[in-house]
């Protein structure tokens, strides 16, 4: 299914990545948004109102992936938004960690561009 | 001797010795005292077989001694006739042998009665007196032909005759007459069917003169085979039943009977009285015991007396024979208190050679293996607490490394868990990268530039990843061979750095490095290839984080050590970072930082091995001022 336009947040402080998960998903209708850190994601979660968030867990300064995700789901604004870690955090103890934050889904690096298109794509509407 | 089980032995020995002594004592008294009684009874005993022997020959006429006793019953019995006075036998001697009264036996009757009827041999009566009283008396003679052997003497009683007139007197002096006549004659033959008549009297005199003058015999008797006494010093006994056991018991046939009256003091003696074979009676006689007594007590005396110095004795002589058997066990018995108290060293000094001297013996070898034992088990106990201590300090001790070994396996371990985790970030951050580009260029259709720019970023990451597989692989092998110490010999810091200085100069970084190495540096104890890892990394960190200007290494001793310091003027850490600036894949991530590339890994590796050399790095930095690292290590010695 051809999906509506979409506005997505990336969240890595590795701006190949972030540039890689651009790239990957400008094939569709999207509206990509770029946070290199925590605090910058918050405030981009806040003001962009985004549907999805790729959200990578270690960035360096004060503020990681798993506080920005406790904090967006702890907002009733933004508790709506589909959250999608993304990290190099492989284990399983750092997956349930990240779900029971209120994660959406969990996706574990390196990843396949293809794949990640295809869990954007089915995430329900 | 059940009281004696809980005395000493000296106690038991005197009581065994003393009582052995009292018995023995007692056993000699009795024997001798029994010894001297039987003698003494002995004797009299032959006395009065002698004496029976004479009186045998005594009666010396074969006559019936029963006879003799008849007459006197006869005599007596007569004399309960009405009115008669009294009855009298007499011999033709004048003697009487039987009489109404008893005690006139054996007298003589020197009556002119008495007299005329034994020398004319005819009848004679007439009034007399007797006894101080008047009677009419009749003499008959006892004739056995012409001989006249004997009188028999009549008494009436005259005092009715007396009371009456004078014609009944004539009447009963008739009678008297008359009755006289016939008793007389009717006792004369009865007599004449007797035999010797005086022979009774002579045994009566004889018993009366034995007992008046001896002085040993009290008491004689003649009995019958019929038990009637014939003849006995107490003469109202003659005539009577001797109804005695002595005698009782000489009729049934014994030879001699035999009993002592201790009260009486009387020590009777019955035997048999035989004529021949014939058993004519008992002869009983009493003798006067009072000096078989005396002599008794005087036995008994000496018997106590010698008994008493023999118990005296045998005190005296307990003790000495108790004495020598004692005191060994008692010096014995000492020295095994002593031992028992705990002092192993005494020992017996007994030499005898009975049973307590090899008791000693065997007391004293025990006392010896006892010591040595005792010694034996106490340097053993003190070698056993040495050992117990010894081993109880190894133990904690290596209690103490186990418990250090596990505290570094568990921080080891956990290092190496968070190790891991940060390796394997940063491994999958560049494979993301490579990955994910690569897939792209492939699967997409791209622009030329894409694709250049997409090759390059691949290319970069591929240099990054293939660094940080070199310093994970330097680390890995730096740490395992800690376990087995790095090698240690003389180096020259100072040579070290300038061949790395050169090899980094030679590589056209465009960088000026200034260089200061002290004069006559001692060599230090390290490792060249290992140091100069360290210096390389401080270099290239140098160069990487200072976009320009110089850098400055300089060698010199400072307080026992060699110090090299690495100091360039690039964009310098901040103070937050220092602390965190040795640990493993930390880097500073700054504005600045961002496209530097770097594992975090140079620092903690270089930091690794100066503490392996037991050396010191140190960091001063300040932000946008530079960096100096310096470290040190000790001067080598051999």
């Amino acid at each position: 299914m051809r999906w509506m336009m979409k506005k997505i947040l990336i969240v890595d402080d590795e701006e190949k990545v972030r540039k890689l998960v651009e790239v990957t998903l400008s094939v569709g209708d999207v509206e990509i948004l770029h946070a290199s850190n925590g605090e910058e994601a918050l405030a981009k979660a806040r003001e962009g109102k985004p549907d999805i968030i790729l959200l990578d867990i270690m960035m360096s300064g004060p503020v990681d992936g798993y506080d920005v995700c406790r904090s967006l789901k702890q907002d009733a604004r933004t508790k709506g938004i589909y959250i999608i870690m993304l990290t190099a955090k492989g284990q399983q103890a750092d997956r349930e960690r990240g779900l029971a934050l209120g994660a959406d889904d969990y996706f574990v690096k390196p990843f396949s561009p293809m794949e990640l298109m295809d869990k954007i794509d089915n995430i329900p509407t | 001797m059940l009281f004696l089980r809980d005395m000493g032995i000296r106690t038991k020995i005197i009581a065994s010795m003393f009582l052995l002594l009292v018995f023995v004592g007692l056993l000699s008294f009795w024997v001798t005292y029994m010894h001297e009684k039987k003698s003494l009874l002995t004797n009299m005993q032959n006395n009065a077989s002698i004496l029976n022997r004479a009186l045998i020959i005594s009666v010396t006429s074969r006559k019936s001694i029963a006879e003799k006793v008849n007459l006197q019953t006869l005599v007596e019995e007569l004399s309960l006739t009405e009115g008669v006075f009294g009855v009298w036998v007499i011999d033709n001697s004048s003697r009487v042998t039987s009489a109404t009264f008893r005690e006139q036996v054996g007298e003589v009757a020197s009556r002119p009665m008495v007299s005329e009827c034994l020398s004319n041999g005819y009848y004679v009566s007439g009034f007399d007196t007797r006894m101080g009283e008047q009677v009419y008396a009749a003499a008959f003679p006892l004739k056995k032909g012409d001989h006249i052997y004997g009188v028999l003497e009549v008494a009436f009683e005259l005092r009715e005759y007396l009371r009456a007139n004078d014609a009944d007197r004539v009447r009963l002096l008739a009678q008297m007459r008359r009755d006289s006549r016939i008793m007389s004659e009717s006792l004369s033959y009865s007599i004449k069917n007797m035999r010797d008549v005086n022979e009774l009297v002579h045994i009566q005199r004889l018993v009366d003169r034995l007992t008046r003058e001896s002085e040993i015999i009290s008491r004689i008797m003649i009995v019958d085979d019929n038990s009637r006494i014939v003849a006995a010093n107490e003469l109202n006994r003659v005539g009577m039943i001797a109804d005695d056991k002595g005698i009782r018991a000489i009729i049934n046939g014994a030879e001699v009977y035999t009993r002592l009256f201790p009260t009486e003091k009387i020590y009777m003696v019955d035997m048999p009285l035989r004529i021949g074979d014939e058993f004519q009676g008992v002869v009983s006689i009493g003798y006067d015991a009072n000096h078989y007594y005396t002599h008794l007590a005087e036995i008994f005396k000496f018997g106590l007396l010698i008994s008493a110095m023999g118990i005296l004795m045998g005190i005296v002589l307990s003790f000495q024979v108790a004495n020598p058997i004692i005191r060994p066990i008692q010096r014995l018995t000492d020295v095994t208190k002593k031992l028992a108290a705990g002092d192993l060293s005494e020992r017996a000094s007994v030499n005898s050679k009975d049973e307590v001297g090899t008791l000693a013996g065997a007391f004293n070898q025990m006392a010896f293996d006892l010591a040595r034992s005792k010694a034996e088990l106490d340097q053993y106990s003190k070698t056993l607490e040495e050992k117990v201590r010894q081993r109880t300090r190894e133990l904690e001790n290596s209690n103490q490394e186990l418990r250090a070994i596990q505290n570094e396996l568990m921080e080891a371990n956990m290092a190496k868990s968070e190790f891991l985790s940060i390796a394997s970030h940063e491994l999958r951050t560049p494979l993301t990268t490579l990955l994910g580009y690569s897939e792209l260029l492939l699967t997409r259709t791209l622009t030329e530039s894409q694709k250049k720019e997409f090759l390059g970023f691949i290319n970069e990451e591929s240099v990054r990843l293939s660094r940080i597989v070199d310093d994970l692989l330097d680390i890995s092998r730096i740490e395992s061979q800690k376990d087995y110490g790095f090698e240690k010999k003389p180096v020259q810091l100072g040579d070290i750095l300038l061949k790395n200085i050169r090899f980094f100069a030679g590589a056209e970084t465009g960088r000026r490095i200034l260089t200061e190495i002290g004069d006559h540096l001692p060599p230090v104890g390290a490792d060249d290839e290992k140091i100069g890892q360290v210096i390389k990394n401080l270099l290239d960190n140098a160069i990487k984080y200072s976009e320009k200007g110089e850098i400055a290494c300089r060698a010199f001793l400072n307080d026992g050590m060699v110090w090299v310091t690495v100091q360039d003027e690039g964009i310098g850490i901040s103070k937050q970072d220092i602390p965190r600036i040795f640990d493993k894949f930390f880097r500073v991530e700054r504005e600045e930082t961002k496209h530097i590339g770097g594992t975090g890994l140079g620092l903690p590796i270089a930091k690794y091995i100066v503490e392996s050399y037991h050396g010191r790095i140190e960091v001063e930095s300040e932000l946008l001022q530079g960096t100096k690292v310096s470290f040190g290590l000790p001067v080598f010695k051999e």
